[in-house]
């Protein structure tokens, strides 16, 4: 049976009011969003939306120009507790650049005599499930292998927390799914995982919890279960086309009319928006589920969202 | 493992600077041979070999070569991120690429050290291996601060060719005006001339020295506080 310290149960990431500003320009903030221990935490966006901006604040490789951060309870602008941090956490970037003059083997090695936390039998069952060349140069990797080689080196660990930045970027259909299934398998075991993705569809199947992120700021902040529980899509029919500001109510985010069809997402509410649609003289009201792909064009879509 | 890492990165140019060496210098000893015959001692040999402003130009050019890497042409390659991962200080890598480029300058140092000697032994009477290896000190030492300021450049600037060019213009524009100053009387200012001054000043060497630790912390500074986006 595992116990779950009071330690352990505190955030593995929280961040108060954390920026990053070059010059004029807000890369990203003001933050304030948290990160749950053991649970699985997909951190959406859009291109260029401040995820890989927040990523690297919290792992010491921007500044914050404001604000304050902690990662398994240790200040992120402290350069001692960023080195503790980067002791216990696997880190996968954007990029996925390695070292292009090394070998894979030559990579595995030097990787694995920085950390205490390295599995070899992790390291030889990840090396057959992606059919690594142990004696390749990086630089003569395809882009998916380097992927894999990436997600290797951070995988072969038992890190308090996994920060992966798009991780299944380049993969193939297979190697995804074994991704995804690692991952699942590791939140089970009890590691927390903090990552981006562009897939929503892979998001939803395994995250927990949602981080939303659009142009530097956070627009949702909540459990995958809550989404399903409480948010829907309310489509409803009129004989002649509607003015979307008759659905301006509590619950309503987001409006969007096409002809004589009328798309309300809510976070609730659901009842009273169905009233108020058959008092305007609705011919049809259906409700659905909202996926997390509607949420998001919703809160993060810009031109493309629900309106 | 950064030493490794540092190690990696550097052996190929270490091979190239090896054999630019060795040309140079077979070259240099060829040019002797052929102007001057058995007719000179040893000594004068290798004062000739070390003082020789060819191999010294190759050495000065390879040291710059030796010294360029940094975080910031890791950002270029896109490297940095996989670097600034790693649960080390940023102090760390500085240190760590300083110390094998001085390793790898002084074993270059040495090879051309022991090519003199060794074709001297063909030629003439050998016996000045001390005065070889002061020679070594000196290249080692004055090639060290050219490394740092080669391994400074490239902490400034994120283009590894345009660091190169600017770490060599600035240590022959620092040489040209301490000929045109005057500084060039005191022989720590001089890193040209103390490479072969056959007096081996080693105030002056220690003077080097400092300021060669000088640049690289304060390349440490530059990249401390830097931000890799």
């Amino acid at each position: 049976m595992t116990v779950i310290t009071d330690a352990a149960r505190l955030p593995a990431i929280e961040t108060h009011a954390l920026s990053k500003r070059y010059g004029d320009v807000v890369a990203a903030g003001p933050l304030a969003f948290s990160v749950v221990a053991h649970r699985v935490t997909g951190f959406v966006g859009r291109n260029g939306a401040g995820k890989t901006t927040t990523i690297k604040m919290l792992l010491g490789m921007i500044a914050a120009t404001s604000g304050s951060g902690r990662v398994l309870g240790r200040r992120i602008d402290d350069p001692e507790a960023s080195l503790a941090i980067r002791r216990h956490v696997a880190y996968v970037g954007e990029d996925k650049g390695l070292y292009a003059y090394m070998t894979v083997g030559e990579l595995i090695r030097f990787t694995r005599a920085f950390y205490d936390d390295w599995h070899p039998a992790l390291e030889r069952r990840l090396l057959a499930q992606y059919e690594l060349p142990i004696d390749r140069k990086v630089k003569a990797l395809s882009k998916g292998t380097r992927t894999k080689l990436a997600l290797l080196l951070a995988l072969a660990r038992r890190p308090q927390l996994l920060i992966l930045d798009e991780p299944t970027d380049g993969l193939d259909p297979v190697a995804i799914e074994q991704l995804l299934q690692e991952l699942a398998g590791r939140s089970g075991d009890g590691t927390t995982i903090f990552f981006s993705s562009h897939q929503l569809g892979d998001v939803e199947r395994i995250a927990d919890d949602i981080v939303m992120i659009d142009r530097g700021a956070i627009v949702l902040e909540t459990s995958l279960d809550d989404l399903r529980a409480h948010y829907r899509v309310v489509t409803v029919g009129f004989t002649t086309p509607p003015d979307e500001k008759a659905f301006g109510m509590p619950g309503v985010l987001g409006v969007r009319v096409a002809g004589r069809q009328a798309q309300i997402l809510a976070s609730g509410n659901a009842d009273a928006i169905v009233r108020r649609a058959h008092s305007l003289g609705a011919t049809s009201v259906q409700i659905s589920n909202a996926t997390l792909r509607e949420v998001f064009l919703d809160r993060a879509g810009g031109a493309a969202a629900v309106r | 493992m950064l030493w490794y890492k540092a190690w990696c990165e550097t052996r190929s140019r270490l091979g190239i600077a090896a054999v630019a060496v060795t040309a140079a210098t077979g070259l240099v000893w060829h040019s002797d041979w052929q102007a001057r015959g058995h007719e000179r001692m040893f000594a004068s040999y290798v004062w000739g070999a070390a003082g020789n402003d060819s191999v010294k130009a190759v050495f000065v050019l390879l040291a710059i070569v030796l010294g360029a890497g940094s975080l910031r042409q890791e950002q270029a390659m896109g490297t940095a991120g996989f670097t600034l991962a790693l649960p080390v200080r940023r102090r760390q890598l500085v240190i760590a690429r300083a110390a094998v480029g001085l390793c790898e300058l002084c074993a270059l140092a040495g090879f051309i050290g022991l090519l003199i000697l060794s074709l001297s032994w063909s030629t003439w009477d050998p016996g000045a291996a001390a005065q070889t290896l002061r020679y070594v000190i000196q290249w080692s030492v004055c090639g060290g601060a050219v490394l740092a300021l080669a391994l400074l450049a490239s902490i400034a600037i994120p283009s590894p060719y345009l660091g190169w060019l600017v770490s060599l213009l600035g240590f022959f524009g620092y040489e040209a005006i301490v000929g045109v100053s005057g500084l060039g009387r005191y022989p720590a200012f001089d890193l040209y001339r103390l490479m072969s001054d056959p007096r081996a000043p080693w105030l002056a060497l220690v003077a080097v020295a400092v300021a060669g630790t000088a640049l690289v912390a304060l390349g440490h500074l530059w990249l401390r506080s830097r931000d890799f986006a």
